[in-house]
């Protein structure tokens, strides 16, 4: 499937200065819902440029969404104080955290509000990695679905998926570094109601090569959550 | 017809020639006339040269075996496609292509060439009806023996130390069973042990296992006196070295020009095909023999052996921990010490008449000598007459830039790591080892203790790293002059990580932050005339 594109730079506020922004979205027909994608940790090539964002943000629109991606504070064009300085790879490189985590967690719950004020559409959150725990940290009563790609259960609080009862689906490898496959299984066996799993076959945690599949898991359970609710 | 060459026309196939035991025993191949056909990877010009280098410093004259019709090069590749053999009479192979990596790489070795690689050369054995196969294996497919080792194929799947081991006993199965499957065909199996360098000189061009124990101890001996050491002399450096194992236990080296002489023998003798051989040392050196060879070669002492029953490795002190990152690959080699029949390979040396020699202090300390004198297989130092050892390896990389390379690892990277704030702050303690593909030996390992980098080697024989950073040189350039994220790389398939990728990516953060604080490039390297 091909389609025109257009793509706008946007500028959201944030906590802490403004976030830079893509939207993109179809030249031409219907649109259905927004997508806001989030990052994996910006230590850990969570940019806009990588490689499992961007193949979401682009190929997405032609499913009849909007994307919305957009840089964590002190990356990029965002503004706030650099993220790779010397003392937040200190603690990322001895905890795999850095002091800069709740600041992204907020800021992506900023891209979700600004979201919704521009958009009169089902909101739906995808979150790649750290960018899982971005969104159900800080921005879950925002969405009508949740996409979360490798979320980093063993070493970040996604407790707070559990109140919910927001569609979900979880897409993961069978070889993460960040999260074993059996810490995943183990950690969606205790999700009430249960979310859809899509597991995928040697990703890594990093999926090159294999971005078309998880565009396409995205688009199907999108598209179906939203007819769902359209019948409801 | 005892050690006659074939009177026909036939050609032996030989795979592997230009690896280490490939290219001494294609050398004693053609001393024997025996008519060879030898398989090289393309480019093919490339890869003639280097065979005519190595086989030049055995004495051999590749240019004039060619046109004197004795050899025969094919291009080929045993995964990547094997040559129409049509017109060639090959009636017998030798299959000594292998890899001896014991663990598992990101190129999918050792498995891919021993395993996938010999199964294609048996399809296309049988597609060409080729009924002669002799195989160079391992002692060491045994995997932790608990009795003494026959020589036969059959038995139960042993447990095994390493990925390379387990690839060593499917080949020898999977060559028997191609074996039995047609009528008319015969495989001869040879199982050298620990195979080191020519006895009478020492010279080798690898110098993994065995030698790392060797390595490990003159990177110590470097490090407590701060200069090179390589031979005896002054005083005796004394280290608190605890190892792993038990001194009268012994380590089964044989002398590379004894192995091949050995196969060379059989392969012309069709009496002595369809055995399987153990080509390992009747009587090898102890445990406390090599210690002992090696602290005098590198005047050392202080190593002494604890039963590994009660060595405790959560209290290694610096040099211990510093021995064992380098001789981690064959920590179980001290430990456990098979034994091996050799009822057939006695018969073969009464064949040959020919014994494997003992291995006194003397000729223990050859063979460290001559890893010392060719700087662990970098080469280009060794002179045996006119023709200089080279590692001229498929490169696409300038040969210009090959000294830069080594000027940027060994002096810029440990200058400015020194007067660098993000090391200093970041405190990484790691391992890390650089492969640039497209150079010959393009292999560096860093060793990084809370943000000092202090210790740089280079070659495949040093330092087990916690993990691979894989690139080519076009990246690689890039990258240290910051113009390049090394994690951007890796995410757009021109780097590949191995080990641990979390590390990886973790430092591969910080020596961006790090590249762009000390940018650097050819221009800089020669501007401030580093060099090694």
């Amino acid at each position: 499937m091909t389609a025109q594109l257009t793509q706008e730079s946007v500028y959201i506020p944030g906590p802490n200065g403004r976030l830079a922004g893509e939207l993109t979205y179809p030249d031409q027909g219907s649109v259905f819902a927004v997508v806001l994608i989030a990052n994996p940790h910006p230590l850990m090539g969570g940019a806009v440029n990588n490689n499992v964002i961007e193949r979401l943000a682009l190929d997405l629109p032609a499913h009849g969404f909007v994307t919305l991606r957009f840089n964590y504070g002190g990356v990029g064009k965002s503004g706030g104080e650099p993220v790779d300085v010397a003392e937040n790879m200190r603690q990322f490189w001895e905890t795999g955290t850095s002091p800069a985590d709740p600041n992204m967690a907020q800021e992506a719950r900023c891209a979700a509000d600004w979201l919704g004020t521009q958009f009169d559409l089902p909101r739906i959150g995808i979150g790649y990695s750290f960018g899982a725990y971005a969104l159900v940290s800080g921005a879950i009563p925002c969405f009508d679905a949740l996409v979360m790609i490798s979320p980093t259960v063993a070493r970040h609080d996604f407790s707070s998926l559990k109140d919910s009862d927001l569609a979900s689906m979880v897409i993961y490898s069978d070889d993460d570094f960040a999260t074993p496959v059996d810490v995943t299984q183990q950690w969606l066996d205790t999700l009430d109601p249960p979310t859809k799993r899509y597991l995928i076959t040697g990703g890594e945690h990093f999926y090159r090569g294999m971005e078309p599949s998880i565009v396409e898991a995205c688009a199907d359970f999108i598209g179906q959550t939203i007819s769902k609710r359209g019948r409801a | 017809m005892m050690n006659q060459p074939p009177a026909d026309n036939s050609r032996v196939l030989l795979t592997g020639a230009t690896g280490f035991i490939g290219h001494y025993l294609l050398a004693d191949l053609l001393r024997r006339q025996v008519r060879c056909a030898v398989l090289l990877r393309s480019p093919l010009d490339r890869s003639t040269r280097r065979l005519a280098d190595m086989l030049c410093e055995l004495g051999v004259v590749l240019d004039e075996q060619l046109s004197s019709g004795q050899v025969v090069l094919l291009t080929g590749d045993l995964v990547c496609g094997l040559p129409d053999p049509t017109g060639q009479g090959i009636r017998s192979i030798i299959h000594t292509a292998a890899s001896t990596r014991f663990e598992s790489d990101p190129m999918g070795e050792p498995k891919r060439t021993n395993v996938t690689g010999t199964f294609a050369l048996l399809r296309w054995a049988q597609t060409h009806g080729i009924n002669d196969l002799h195989l160079v294996s391992s002692a060491y497919r045994c995997g932790k023996a608990h009795c003494q080792v026959r020589e036969t194929i059959e038995g139960e799947r042993p447990e095994f130390h390493n990925p390379y081991e387990r690839t060593k006993w499917q080949v020898e199965r999977a060559c028997e069973t191609w074996s039995h499957a047609a009528p008319g065909r015969t495989l001869t199996v040879y199982r050298p042990s620990i195979v080191v360098g020519e006895y009478a000189t020492g010279r080798a061009t690898k110098f993994s296992g065995f030698y790392l124990s060797a390595r490990a101890s003159q990177i110590l001996a470097e490090q407590h006196d701060g200069a090179p050491r390589t031979s005896v002399g002054g005083g005796c450096v004394r280290v608190s070295l605890r190892i792993r194992g038990r001194a009268g236990d012994r380590q089964n080296i044989v002398p590379v020009d004894y192995v091949t002489a050995m196969i060379a023998h059989a392969v012309t003798d069709r009496r002595l095909h369809g055995r399987v051989y153990h080509l390992t040392h009747p009587d090898p050196p102890t445990n406390a023999q090599i210690r002992h060879a090696i602290e005098s070669y590198y005047h050392i002492t202080g190593g002494r052996f604890v039963d590994p029953g009660t060595f405790d490795p959560t209290v290694m002190n610096e040099t211990e921990r510093l021995f064992y990152e380098v001789s981690r690959p064959i920590e179980h080699y001290f430990v456990d010490t098979p034994t091996f029949d050799r009822g057939e390979a006695d018969l073969l040396e009464r064949s040959a008449k020919m014994f494997c020699p003992s291995y006194d202090l003397q000729a223990l300390s050859k063979l460290f000598s001559y890893a010392d004198a060719s700087r662990w297989g970098r080469g280009k130092v060794v002179d045996r007459g006119n023709h200089p050892v080279t590692n001229d390896t498929a490169n696409n990389a300038s040969a210009e830039d090959t000294p830069l390379y080594d000027a940027y690892f060994k002096s810029f990277l440990p200058d400015r790591i020194s007067r660098s704030e993000t090391a200093k702050t970041t405190a990484a303690t790691v391992t890390m080892r650089f492969i640039i593909e497209d150079v010959a030996d393009g292999q560096w390992v860093c060793r990084f203790d809370r943000g000092r980098l202090v210790e740089v080697h280079r070659g495949e024989n040093t330092f087990k790293e916690d993990f691979t950073y894989r690139t080519d040189s076009e990246v690689f350039w890039r990258a240290i002059a910051g113009e390049v994220h090394p994690q951007e790389a890796f995410f757009k398939r021109q780097a590949r990580v191995a080990g641990n990728i979390e590390q990886a990516l973790k430092m591969a953060m910080i020596l961006h932050k790090f590249n762009q604080e000390f940018p650097c490039d050819r221009e800089t390297l020669q501007r401030e005339g580093l060099t090694v």
